[in-house]
């Protein structure tokens, strides 16, 4: 009875995919042939499987259902004593995930060490990137993990969209997880501009042929924080004049000799026939002694002291202003901010 | 004055020329004291007779103030004092007001017009001179903008006289130096005024001269 189950369920199986076509859905196909391979019935297990794996398109197997057909498909072989395909099954999956740790109490011991021998023979690297990042230049970096399927030498670099180098992040031995990190820099030490890079990881062999690429893009958004501008210096017209023009000195002059003159002659015009008083010629004195030192202390081109430091005043306030702004830029220059969104990883192997 | 007066004005002084007084947001006002050196001259012509002339001198002092208000300018002025003929024989009490509503129509000229009043007591009574001004007056620095000169002049459009003839014509002038401490606001002045007045068709001419020292208070 049992040995019949399986080829009933196979029967089913083509029967259900011959009736539906393509509507088959892979994950069923995988759930039935791992009961198949529960119930030992491999080639029924291996028939299922490579069918589900065979399937393309939007109903694709994820990683994680990919990687248990894999893994079963191997098993499958080994137990079918299909060496060559139970390896290239197990190389498959490794590629995919080369973390992948085959279940101790699933899988009997002599397919984990074939597992185990095609894990070691082959050299790829998952890369964990964070989906999306925001980092100040000079504080933070960008962090990725590397996780190797065995040890080996790689080469992380980052390259712009049309392939220039950017900047080599690592280049060395990976056992079996590596974390790498980007400061934002290219390799000249300038902070990158705004757009597309890709991360490249590689695997080299033992001769250091690259062997296989992993492949991240990485779109990185540079923001600079505005600069404030700088201060205007003082307008001409707000400054004060430094020196006594011809104007104001020779209007003291006329201005002091003028109204002392009229002081002496008032009483002559106003009162003609008053006594005269002397009083008036200390007024007019003092007015046209006043206008005289008018003119001699603001002749023109001599400088006035307070004009000089009220101006000196302003311009050290705006040289002050505009160092401070300089700092503020400076600090404000320095304080980049990058937005990295990781897409999605593609592999490539065979190089 | 007495001595608890003099106390007060000291005082009052003291504390308006405080600093922490100077600061404060104060009516843009100004008063002064003034202390006037007078010298009356009276020449009287009688009908067909010889003139005859008398001259007085003599200090007084007094007040003057001023109120701007926008463009305009309210005006105050009062001096008393005694003036003697030099040999002490006649000695005559003089009081002098003023009130003037001016316009300032730039920083530096001021209109005026108002009644101007002077009177002397006399032993044989009291004389008195009313008379209706317009006045003009302009205003300049010299040394600096603390440093300035003024110069006024003034003519009367109409008066009247107690002395039982008609009035006849009024006339004057004034110019001087201003200086304000600027620290605080204090000032000073030193002018000269001439003040002629005529009745009865020439009958009596009066002038009156001053050489005014003040000491003020309030930004100009």
């Amino acid at each position: 009875m049992k040995p019949r189950a399986p080829l009933l369920l196979v029967l089913a199986a083509f029967l259900g995919g011959a009736a539906s076509g393509e509507a088959q859905d892979p994950g069923a196909l995988v759930e039935q042939a791992v009961r198949a391979y529960g119930d030992l019935a491999l080639d029924d297990a291996a028939w299922l499987l490579r069918r589900a794996l065979n399937v393309s398109g939007p109903r694709d197997l994820s990683d994680s259902v990919r990687s248990q057909a894999l893994m079963f498909l191997g098993a499958t072989e080994v137990l079918r004593n299909n060496a060559d395909s139970a390896g290239a099954a197990f190389r498959r999956l490794i590629f995919i995930a080369p973390r992948y740790k085959p279940d101790q109490l699933i899988f009997p011991p002599d397919v984990t060490a074939v597992f185990e021998t095609v894990r070691q023979q082959t050299k790829t690297i998952d890369v964990e990137v964070p989906g999306e990042a925001d980092l100040r230049l000079g504080q933070d970096r960008f962090s990725l993990w590397a996780y190797a399927s065995s040890p080996h030498e790689m080469r992380a670099e980052l390259t712009y969209d049309d392939g220039r180098l950017a900047r080599t992040l690592y280049t060395g031995p990976i056992g079996d997880s590596l974390r790498l990190q980007w400061d934002g820099q290219d390799a000249n030490g300038r902070t990158v501009e705004s757009g597309r890079f890709l991360l490249n990881v590689v695997s080299r062999d033992a001769t250091g042929q690259m062997i296989r690429l992993t492949r991240v893009p990485l779109d990185v958004d540079v923001r600079l924080r505005d600069t404030i501008p700088h201060p205007d210096a003082p307008a001409d017209s707000i400054l004060l004049p430094e020196s006594y023009q011809r104007g104001p000195s020779l209007e003291a002059l006329i201005g002091g000799l003028a109204v002392g003159g009229a002081v002496l002659l008032l009483p002559s015009v106003v009162a003609p026939e008053a006594n005269i008083t002397g009083g008036r010629f200390a007024v007019a004195g003092g007015i046209s002694i006043a206008g005289i030192v008018g003119f001699v202390t603001r002749r023109p081109g001599k400088p006035i002291p307070e004009n000089v430091a009220t101006n000196q005043l302003l311009r050290d306030t705006w040289r002050d202003s505009v160092e401070v702004v300089t700092q503020l830029n400076a600090r404000r220059r320095q304080d980049v901010r990058f937005r990295i969104r990781a897409g999605t990883p593609i592999r490539i192997e065979g190089l | 004055m007495s001595r608890i007066l003099r106390v007060l004005l000291a005082g009052a002084l003291l504390l308006l020329t405080s600093p922490v007084v100077a600061r404060a947001q104060l009516p843009r006002g100004r008063v002064s004291g003034t202390l006037v050196l007078t010298r009356l001259d009276t020449e009287v012509v009688p009908l067909g007779g010889q003139a005859t002339n008398e001259s007085f001198t003599g200090l007084a002092y007094g007040f003057e103030g001023a109120l701007p208000l926008w463009k305009l300018e309210l005006g105050l002025r009062y001096i008393n004092g005694s003036l003697d003929n030099g040999d002490g024989n006649v000695d005559l009490d003089f009081v002098e007001g003023e009130v003037f509503l001016g316009l300032r129509p730039l920083p530096w000229v001021v209109l005026k017009a108002g009644p101007h009043a002077r009177s002397f007591k006399t032993v044989a009574g009291v004389e008195r001179w009313l008379f209706w001004e317009i006045r003009a007056r302009a205003e300049a620095g010299l040394l600096s903008p603390r440093l300035g000169t003024y110069f006024e002049f003034w003519g009367a459009l109409v008066g009247d006289v107690n002395f039982g003839r008609s009035f006849g014509s009024g006339r004057g002038a004034e110019a001087g130096l201003t200086y304000e401490l600027g620290s605080v606001p204090l000032w000073g002045r030193l002018g000269y005024r001439v003040d002629r007045g005529t009745v009865g068709g020439g009958s009596r001419f009066d002038s009156v001269q001053e050489v005014l020292i003040g000491i003020g208070y309030g930004w100009r």
